[in-house]
């Protein structure tokens, strides 16, 4: 692997692993360190890796970091719903109910179990597809359908309370 | 949230996007990564990582590495020793094209590979050096060392005698026990006396000193031991001596005359006899 190639695959995945692990703990330092770590990691092993899907192993370094990490550190855990211009003129009434909402939403997410979460995050921020998701969590196509209602259970509920 | 009422059955995957979206500012952006990451692959640069290579070439470079190493310890300490029994002279051209006339029982070694970067020589016994223009040129004996750059000298290092003439050039001259040295023009003798210190005579007819060199032997107040035993070299013959040791002799012979012409000469002006016991062995008393 080039320095070059090597670049454009960090220009390639760089984003999708480290909302990856942000969807999963909840803190964007943590993500950018443990993205950081991922590459560092990928460009030591470039004498070993055989052609391969390097997407996946990048997901599968970044996911044992993040496991690693996790145990180490205490995770301040932070999603913040961002308000969307177009729905600013409406009256202030609305406005603060809007961003009451957006609060409890914050909060649901933060207290949505993390294998819920992350597929519904990629899915939502990331458009993944059930099948890109299923690749990089490991798990069938069928146990991500499943987080994904689950997880639209639970934001449905706790943004309707 | 302009559709809270959710409709459950719908396409999850559509559903999902009636959510909001969050925030996903980093406080550190891809670029500033990216740079911390070059410095770090450049830093692991600078310390090369350990890049396994299979056995072969690992043994490969290994026998390599042996090879060379035994090629360089070979050029650097193989040894040529010359040694002249009794009776003989030998003249020895070093790799440099310098010269070394040696005196019957005498050695010297060197590193023939090893000559063109240093010019070390040992020598025991007496030998007169003819050393070309170069880099720093020494001869090592039990006693003292001679430096020299390019010139003519004559060396004389038995049993404990040491001395040095120089007929051209400068000579150094080092005293191995008291690391006293001089530095020695034409026509100057240096002794390592027995304490180690140096003694210097000027004005001396370096001739004598090489007049071995043309079969003369030119003795001025020597010990009469030192006689015999240069006369037991050069004749490669055994002498029973025994009579007052130190008696003095001054004079000379050449090695036209025989053995016994020598041995009569020299007892003749001491006052002493010898008898022949066999080919090979006087007694002189």
């Amino acid at each position: 692997m080039t320095r070059e190639e090597f670049k454009n695959i960090f220009d390639t995945h760089f984003n999708s692993i480290r909302n990856y692990i942000y969807y999963r703990s909840g803190d964007k330092d943590l993500a950018t360190d443990v993205a950081q770590e991922t590459f560092m990691k990928l460009w030591e092993k470039r004498q070993e890796l055989v052609n391969g899907n390097i997407k996946a192993l990048l997901f599968k370094i970044a996911g044992d970091l993040f496991i690693s990490n996790l145990r180490k550190n205490n995770v301040a855990m932070k999603y913040r719903a961002i308000v969307m211009p177009e729905e600013l003129s409406e009256s202030p009434y609305d406005l603060m109910h809007y961003k009451e909402l957006l609060q409890n939403y914050g909060k649901a997410l933060e207290s949505l179990p993390e294998k819920q979460r992350s597929v519904f995050l990629m899915s939502r921020m990331d458009g993944l597809k059930y099948q890109e998701i299923s690749d990089i969590v490991g798990v069938s196509i069928k146990a991500v359908e499943k987080r994904m209602k689950n997880a639209l259970e639970y934001l449905r509920k706790a943004i309707g309370n | 949230m302009k559709n809270k009422n959710l409709n459950i059955d719908s396409d999850s995957e559509d559903e999902a996007n009636h959510f909001p979206e969050i925030d996903l500012q980093y406080t550190v952006s891809k670029e500033e990564v990216w740079e911390n990451l070059s410095r770090r692959i450049d830093a692991s640069r600078a310390n090369p990582v350990r890049v396994s290579l299979n056995p072969f070439y690992r043994i490969a470079i290994a026998a390599s590495f042996l090879l060379l190493l035994g090629i360089t310890g070979f050029l650097r300490f193989h040894t040529k020793t010359v040694y002249t029994p009794a009776g003989q002279h030998l003249t020895i051209y070093l790799p440099d094209s310098s010269s070394i006339e040696l005196n019957a029982q005498s050695t010297v070694n060197y590193h023939p590979y090893w000559f063109v970067i240093s010019r070390t020589i040992t020598l025991d016994g007496e030998a007169f050096f003819k050393v070309v223009k170069g880099n720093r040129f020494k001869v090592v004996s039990q006693r003292g060392e001679t430096i020299v750059l390019g010139t003519s000298f004559n060396i004389y290092s038995r049993n404990s005698e040491y001395s040095v003439t120089c007929f051209t050039g400068k000579v150094r001259v080092i005293s191995s026990e008291k690391s006293e040295r001089v530095l020695l023009n034409p026509n100057e003798q240096v002794f390592i006396n027995k304490d180690g210190f140096l003694r210097l005579v000027r004005e001396v007819n370096p001739q004598a000193a090489k007049s071995w060199t043309d079969n003369m032997f030119v003795f001025t107040g020597a010990s009469i031991v030192t006689v015999l035993q240069e006369i037991e070299r050069q004749y490669n013959i055994k002498i029973v001596f025994k009579a007052d040791p130190n008696l003095t002799y001054t004079g000379n012979f050449s090695k036209l005359l025989s053995e016994k012409e020598v041995l009569d000469l020299v007892c003749t002006s001491l006052g002493l006899t010898f008898e022949v016991r066999s080919d090979t062995e006087f007694l002189v008393d």
